[in-house]
């Protein structure tokens, strides 16, 4: 059978509910989006949570979602909430996720207090040890304004790593250096929106380091459900429930069919 | 009126497309958005980088600091990369990032992704943290050459090779997750952004003519 047959039948399992939504049930919530959402719910008011945008265009349609709703959390329970950008194709998507939940990035009324955007910060491990060390570490945001100015860095104690309550990597590469250089040695702990191919590697770190995390497209969903803002992940369900459903029932007939062939006597000799 | 948005729009949806008519078999749609992505992204990230390497630079600059100039000199030194006859200039900038990266990553691996992984597997608190511990174990002997496997040891083996089936077999699912996710993104695009819809009869009749052209050419 021509291969190209099986990417159509995908494209069309994919598009009818994308087109004409289902309404399939999410179905149980996960322990570890769970597990993220009650500690962002705990954090005290005002406390920091830091984003750290390392997806790629590839695997934002996975991180997005998950970051929207981060951030709506955050700001429903009124925390500050610091980005930046670990590589630099990942920096639109920050400037994207702020305007999607406030509307607005550096024009924002409460940016500067609430919220900062420290844009691209080059050398991932280099510049987050950087950054740990000392929050000014980069001078200015990525808009030019002075962090010292800013309200948001006032009242912060030490300004380094252990002031921060939470800090939450998107992307598919690696978290084990965010693990390395923040939980490790600051004490703040970690969470994530990650691709599902990363899923394997935050569960070593799982629940003593990383505190919760959402896997992928599903994580997203189930965390904009506890956030009671269904958006983006949550329409994207139906599809990803039905192509796998799809994809389940090609492996079983694909198998189906390996046995009949072994099972056919072979002709000749 | 079009404005750069719609453009901006279109394009995406074009090679969105282009991209995708890979599925159908290589052609020249494909090959002109895969090189205009690589050096789109080539060229924004130099921009991004340069402006960020900027941005850490000039406060101590503006400082007096002069002898900051000297960081900049190391990094242009890498486009040194591109005359043979220099190329042993390069190599100081590598250095200097590869050696203070592997100094922040050593530093803190070893505890972070070895003796802190033993601590926290030896801790046993409930059912899932025993099925870690023995899954661990059990996949350890597993890649344990020195002795042959006979006995207790084959089944403590064969049990390390279901924990490492499952491992995979997770991975594997996950993988499958996160390409549809993809897909899911791309078709969205697609469907919803005005007017990136307009391109996808575009896009289907193309294809369609690519197809009888196809067979006729293995007709003749």
């Amino acid at each position: 059978m021509d291969v190209r047959y099986m990417y159509l039948l995908v494209m069309i399992v994919v598009s009818i509910p994308l087109l004409k939504p289902m309404g399939l049930p999410l179905g149980t919530i996960s322990v570890e989006t769970t597990r993220m959402y009650q500690y962002i719910d705990k954090l005290p008011s005002r406390s920091i949570i830091v984003m750290i945008a390392d997806q790629s265009p590839a695997a934002a349609a996975e991180c997005q979602p998950a970051m929207v709703a981060n951030i709506q959390h955050a700001v429903n329970k009124g925390h500050r909430v610091l980005f930046y950008a670990s590589r630099t194709d990942a920096v639109p998507f920050i400037d994207d996720a702020m305007k999607v939940v406030l509307g607005a990035t550096s024009d924002h009324p409460n940016y500067g207090k609430l919220y900062v955007n420290l844009g691209y910060i080059p050398e991932g491990e280099l510049g987050l040890k950087g950054l740990a060390a000392d929050v000014f570490f980069t001078g200015r945001d990525a808009y030019g304004k002075d962090l010292r100015a800013m309200e948001f860095f006032r009242d912060l104690p030490k300004k380094d790593a252990s002031d921060w309550g939470l800090i939450i990597y998107y992307g598919a590469s690696s978290v084990d250096w965010v693990v390395r250089q923040i939980t490790d040695v600051y004490g703040c702990k970690t969470a994530g929106g990650v691709a599902a191919v990363l899923v394997t590697r935050m569960y070593p770190y799982y629940p003593h380091s990383i505190i919760g995390f959402q896997t992928g497209l599903r994580g997203a969903a189930e965390y904009e459900v506890l956030v009671k803002r269904p958006g983006e992940a949550a329409a994207g369900m139906d599809a990803q429930s039905l192509s796998h459903l799809a994809i389940v029932i090609m492996i079983i007939v694909g198998n189906i069919g390996y046995y009949a062939s072994r099972r056919k006597p072979s002709g000749g000799g | 009126m079009v404005t750069v948005e719609t453009l901006t729009i279109l394009a995406g949806g074009a090679m969105t497309i282009a991209l995708f008519s890979y599925l159908w078999r290589e052609n020249l749609a494909f090959r002109i958005a895969e090189h205009a992505y690589i050096g789109a992204a080539a060229g924004y990230g130099v921009l991004i980088s340069a402006e960020a390497a900027w941005r850490l630079l000039e406060p101590f600059l503006k400082a007096g600091l002069w002898y900051w100039y000297v960081t900049a000199v190391i990094g242009l030194l890498y486009l040194f990369f591109f005359l043979p006859k220099y190329f042993w200039l390069y190599r100081y900038p590598t250095g200097l990032v590869l050696g203070s990266g592997i100094g922040v990553l050593l530093a803190r691996a070893l505890k972070t992704q070895f003796l802190e992984q033993i601590r926290v597997t030896t801790i046993v608190t409930d059912v899932n943290s025993v099925l870690v511990a023995v899954g661990v174990i059990c996949s350890l002997f597993y890649f344990y050459a020195t002795m042959e496997h006979r006995g207790a040891f084959r089944y403590v083996s064969r049990i390390g090779i279901c924990f490492l089936m499952a491992a995979f077999g997770v991975s594997f699912g996950a993988t499958v997750m996160a390409r549809i996710s993809l897909l899911i993104g791309r078709l969205k695009f697609l469907y919803f952004t005005d007017p990136a819809y307009y391109l996808i009869p575009v896009a289907i009749a193309l294809l369609i003519i690519g197809i009888v052209l196809d067979r006729r050419k293995k007709e003749q």
